[in-house]
Order: C-alpha cells, then sequence, then structure tokens
C-alpha cells in the first residue's frame, strides 16, 4: 500500500500543444512535465493565457479539435498513458477517473437542463449496471453532499444562485468518485466569501474520498492554503517547481518572486502594488532564450541566447533559470 | 402559462379585425370597377348601376366596412364569390386541404432536411462537407421557384414523363409541387441550423457534456441542438408562413386549385369577398404559426416558460 502511495499517481511528460490560427502557431504549452502521487494536490499558477486550462484539457483530451494540436507527450494516469487510447475507451475514463470543475459556474451548466439531470446523466454514463431510480437518488445525495437540498432537483441552472451552480458543478464533478480532479480556477467567476465556501467544500470532499487534485489558479492564497506542491507556469512551461514550502520560503525564480511581490500586503504600508512590468510574450513569436527574459530585472546576454532548462536547486524544487539558484 | 396562452390569443382576434380592416379599406380604394369587370365591355351604364347595387357597392364606406366587419366576425360569413356566386367559406374549405398538404409536407421536409444539413454542416465546420453543404444552401436560396417549377416540368413530365405536369389527380401529382415549395425553405434552415449550431459549439455547458465522457453524438444530440433550437424555432415559423402564403406561385405552375390560386384569380377579377377571404385565412395562419413558435419556445427553454409566467403574474398584481 505504502508503495502504491509512492509510485506516480499521475505522470505527465514532455507534452506539448499548439494552437493553428490561419497561419499562425501559437504555442500554448512547451513540454511540460510532473508528476503526482495519490490524493496530492498541485497548483498550476500563472498568468492568463500562460496554458493552465490547456494543459487540464490535454490531460482529459478535451481539447477543442480544429485549433489545437497535441504534439507530442505522455499522460500516464495509473501507469497507462491516456494519448495511446482509443476515444471510446477514453469516453470512459472522462467523469469518471478524471473530473473537471470549470471555470465560470454561469456557463458550464446546460441551461435547459435540469439540474438533477445534469448530475444523473453523468452518473448513468458510468453505472452502466444501476437502475435509474437508483441513480436519480444518488443524484440527489450528490445535492445534499453540496449542501443543496434534494428537493431542487427539478430545478433549472437559471433558478440557481453563482455559488450553487459552481456547488452543482462540483457534485457533478465528484458524483463518480474521480481518482483526479481538475478544478480550473474554481472560484474565479464567485466573490470572496463564496470562494471561501467552495473552498473548504472542495477540500473536505477531497479529504474524504482521496481524491487527488490539480488546482489551476492564478490566486497565490488559494495555493497555500490548498495545494500540496505547486508549479509556476509562464509562457507554456513550467518555470518553477517544488513543494509548497520551497515555492514560498525559497522562492527562487525571477517570475515566482514578482508574483509574490505583485501582491498587496496589507501589514507595510504601501501605496502602489508592485507589479511584474512587460507583457506575456506573444505565443506566436516566443523569444529564443529564456521566455521570461523580455521582462526579468537580473537578465544577461546568457539568459537572451540560450533556453534555460529545469535545473533541481534543492531536492525536489526545480528551477528554469540560467541565472538563480547557481550558487547553491 | 396559461394566461400567458389566453393574451395571445387575444391578441390574435385584434390582429384579425386589424387585417380585415386594412384588406377591406385597400380594395375600396383600388381604382376599377368591379361591377364593370363582371358585366363585360358591352354593358348599359345603368346595368352597371344595377349591379353595384346588387353588389352594394354604391354604399358609402362606412355602411360597406360596417357590414362586412359584422358578416365576416360575428357570422363568420366571407360573402358569396363575385364571379362564380359560391360562398367563399365553402371555397375555402375545400381548396384549404391542397394548400395545407403541400405546405404541411414540405415543412416536414424543411425540418428534417434541414436540421440535418445544418448540423452536418457545423460538425464539419471548415472541412470540404461543410463547404458543399453549404454551397448546395446557396444553389436552393437563389433559384426562383417558378423557374425551378417549369424546368421540373420539361424534365420529368415532358422528356422523362415520370410525373404528371400538372394537376391534383394522383398522389404523385404532389411531389413536383412539394419538391419545389420546399426548396427555399431546406437551404434557409439549413443555413440558420449551421449558424446557430456553431454559436453553441464552444459553449462551456458543451465542454461540461463532453468532460462527463458523453460520446460527441450525444453531446450534439441532447446538449448542442436544443440550445441551437431557438433561432431555428423563429425562422422555422416564418419559412412555414412563407410556404403556404408564397404557395400561390407554385398552385399556378402546377394548376392546384389552393388557396393562393383561388387568391389569384380573386384578383385578376376584381372578385372582392374572395381576395379578402383570402388574406383573412392567410393572416389567421400566420398569427396561429406565430403563436405556435412563442409557445414552442417556451417548451423548449425554461427560462422563457419562467417569463411568461412571470410577466402574468405581473399583470395580475398590476391589475
Amino acid at each position: 500500500m505504502s508503495e502504491k502511495q509512492n509510485e506516480a499517481f499521475l505522470s505527465v511528460k514532455d507534452i506539448e500543444v499548439i494552437y493553428t490560427s490561419g497561419k499562425k502557431i501559437v504555442h500554448a504549452v512547451n513540454g511540460v512535465s510532473f508528476d503526482m502521487k495519490r490524493g496530492e494536490t498541485l497548483g498550476l499558477v500563472g498568468e492568463t493565457g500562460a496554458g493552465k486550462t490547456t494543459i487540464a484539457r490535454a490531460i482529459l483530451r478535451i481539447l477543442p479539435d480544429p485549433p489545437a494540436i497535441f504534439k507530442g507527450g505522455r499522460i500516464e494516469l495509473d501507469g497507462v498513458n491516456l494519448i495511446d487510447l482509443t476515444e471510446e475507451e477514453m469516453l470512459k475514463i472522462r467523469g469518471d477517473k478524471i473530473a473537471m470543475i470549470f471555470q465560470d459556474p454561469m456557463t458550464a451548466l446546460n441551461p435547459l437542463m435540469t439540474v438533477g439531470d445534469q448530475i444523473l446523466e453523468v452518473l448513468q454514463l458510468h453505472n452502466k449496471s444501476e437502475s435509474k431510480e437508483e441513480l436519480i437518488k444518488r443524484a440527489g445525495d450528490m445535492l445534499e453532499l453540496v449542501n443543496i437540498p434534494r428537493e431542487r432537483y427539478g430545478e433549472y441552472p437559471h433558478q440557481f444562485s453563482g455559488g450553487m451552480k459552481q456547488r452543482v458543478v462540483i457534485a457533478m464533478a465528484l458524483a463518480c468518485d474521480p481518482q483526479l480532479l481538475l478544478a480550473d480556477e474554481p472560484t474565479t467567476a464567485l466573490d470572496v466569501t463564496i470562494q471561501a465556501q467552495v473552498l473548504d467544500l472542495i477540500r473536505e470532499l477531497r479529504e474524504k474520498y482521496q481524491t487527488s487534485m490539480i488546482l489551476i489558479t492564478h490566486d497565490l492564497g488559494v495555493v497555500a492554503e490548498t495545494c500540496d506542491k505547486v508549479a509556476v507556469i509562464y509562457a507554456g512551461e513550467i518555470v518553477e517547481y517544488g513543494d509548497k514550502r520551497s515555492i514560498y520560503k525559497h522562492t527562487t525564480h525571477p517570475y515566482t518572486i514578482g508574483l509574490f511581490d505583485s501582491l498587496p500586503d496589507i501589514s507595510v504600508q504601501a501605496n502602489r502594488l508592485k507589479p511584474i512590468s512587460g507583457m506575456p510574450p506573444d505565443p506566436t513569436d516566443l523569444p529564443e532564450g529564456c521566455a521570461f527574459s523580455p521582462r526579468c530585472p537580473y537578465a544577461t546576454e546568457e539568459c537572451r541566447a540560450a533556453h534555460p532548462q529545469l535545473r533541481e536547486i534543492a531536492p525536489g524544487h526545480f528551477v528554469r533559470c540560467c541565472l538563480r539558484g547557481k550558487e547553491e | 402559462m396559461g394566461r400567458y396562452v389566453l393574451r395571445r390569443i387575444l391578441m390574435v382576434i385584434v390582429i384579425m379585425i386589424a387585417a380585415a380592416f386594412v384588406i377591406f379599406t385597400i380594395l375600396y380604394f383600388t381604382p376599377g370597377d368591379p361591377a364593370k369587370n363582371l358585366l363585360g365591355a358591352s354593358a348599359t351604364a345603368e346595368e352597371v348601376e344595377n349591379m353595384r347595387h346588387v353588389l352594394g357597392l354604391d354604399q358609402p364606406y362606412l355602411v360597406q366596412l360596417g357590414n362586412f366587419m359584422y358578416n365576416t366576425f360575428l357570422r363568420f360569413d366571407l360573402g358569396n364569390s363575385w364571379t362564380y356566386s359560391v360562398p367563399v367559406m365553402q371555397e375555402l374549405g375545400n381548396r384549404l386541404p391542397y394548400t395545407v398538404t403541400i405546405g404541411g409536407i414540405s415543412m416536414i421536409l424543411n425540418v428534417i432536411i434541414g436540421l440535418l444539413l445544418g448540423i452536418f454542416a457545423a460538425t464539419h465546420e471548415g472541412k470540404w462537407q461543410d463547404s458543399v453543404a453549404m454551397i448546395i444552401a446557396m444553389v436552393f436560396i437563389s433559384v426562383p421557384d417558378f423557374w425551378l417549377g417549369l424546368m421540373m416540368i420539361v424534365l420529368f413530365a415532358q422528356k422523362l414523363k415520370w410525373l404528371p405536369p400538372y394537376g391534383v389527380q394522383y398522389w404523385y401529382s404532389f411531389i413536383m409541387p412539394i419538391i419545389v415549395s420546399s426548396i427555399a425553405g431546406i437551404a434557409v434552415n439549413a443555413r440558420q441550423t449551421r449558424s446557430s449550431m456553431l454559436e453553441v459549439f464552444r459553449s462551456d455547458y458543451i465542454t461540461t457534456a463532453r468532460a462527463k465522457g458523453q460520446k460527441e453524438k450525444v453531446v450534439v444530440r441532447k446538449h448542442m441542438l436544443p440550445n441551437a433550437l431557438m433561432p431555428i424555432i423563429t425562422s422555422l415559423g416564418t419559412a412555414f408562413t412563407s410556404i403556404v402564403a408564397g404557395g400561390a406561385v407554385v398552385e399556378s405552375v402546377y394548376s392546384i386549385p389552393g388557396v393562393g390560386l383561388y387568391m389569384l384569380t380573386g384578383i385578376t377579377n376584381r372578385d372582392y369577398p374572395v381576395v379578402r377571404g383570402c388574406v383573412i385565412f392567410f393572416a389567421l395562419f400566420t398569427s396561429i404559426a406565430m403563436l405556435l413558435v412563442d409557445l414552442a419556445y417556451a417548451f423548449v427553454d425554461p427560462r422563457i416558460k419562467a417569463q411568461y409566467s412571470a410577466s402574468a403574474a405581473g399583470k395580475r398584481k398590476g391589475a
């Protein structure tokens, strides 16, 4: 048992995804790799457009087909490479072993179906042997699990508030006891008090069912509260990766430092936030050297010339930078 | 919901009265004397005057209008045709089955073929199948129906002798008229379906459905199509009325004794009761089609259903 807990449950290796738009090619994800153990939570942190959602959709193989192309890499779940599976086999995994919570609860539910039926749909897909009555009862149980009265089974999404809709989405995602939960900015569209409720709910349910989770967010506070490991994504690459402690205490990559610096600190009298200057690079035309070099205050000629590799600067703490962490 | 329907039915009545008023007034002020028309060029002035008296044309506008409205809406009598002396109501009843059969079957073809073609094009967006489907739709829209009707007669009736060139004698007499009257509607519907399918194609809830492990076919049928249906229903309502009201062309090309042809002969003969009767019939038909469209909205979308009920409740509170 302990051995099984130690081996990687989800192993993502060198995945690369591009989007084609006209003649331009958008390099959305460029060789991302990470491992997760069972029950662990990994935070994917980064700016809008860094490729976080694309990574999650690639794992579930639901990238929008015409523009997105999966160029290469392996995604192993329990030793099975999901990329090699047929579409038929993948259907059995989606919603059952891997489930996803979406960013915007306002649009993630089908407006023409009752919330109960939407939960029922995923249950029916993955529990073919059970009777419909039994599954309807279970869908009701799921509603109660996320603190929505069972009586509201037959109501439509427009009759629910944003926070309640997100709870329905969570109920839908957890309905089949997934082993891996992909939470794509589950709280971004909600206001702060509801955010806390939803995060608590996710954490509670996750602990109850020992579900592994990838939490996509740009909120470092949420990461600190929820995650075991953190991967900082910049321009489709992991620039810093490690357990929460090393990222928060031994922040190394200039981009991560910039992210922390840009948080408001109420303990210090400050009038202005410290943003990272500049804009993320154009993903159709990434810089030759380090992708962060145009915005990096420490950048040298070396940074602009050569693309840095991910280096282990302390056990389990990886950084993609030419300069930082060398002295250690 | 029931209150909403009731309100809409009351509105239909108002629309009918307005339509009757407008068509009566337009015909009244149309130049040309129906009495002279009926009697022919050789009639004496006295005969014409007599005829005008018989038809009631010598009475003032308001009296004529009042009689017409009274007969139409309280006695449900549209009068007799001046040329054939047959009650217009009876004649409409005889002709209705032809118009409705052609219109109804064209509509069924429109829904089935148009939806399938549109869904097919949308799910193959940007590929050659999409282009082919849309080129077919473009051709269908562009072809004038009278021309297509005549060309089909030349091909299938004259050259190949597969189908009768006109009339309603056999069931297969209806094949050509139905094709001609459905083809433009199919194309419009296919294009409408394609564009509204593409609109919901990238919706988040479609991704949600895929993430559940739902098969793509079921995602299209269960999640995309119902959400794409609203604009499609709107255009279907218009299509149905234009098929029926526009049936005059097809009916005259194929000599089908339908309502459209009846109205055309009424117009050429200055047979006012016939024209008025047909216009009122088309107005009623359109109103009912639009009412059905609105009810279909509520049936498809729970948000609209809630709105209907809410607006009825609001009215109640206000009153």
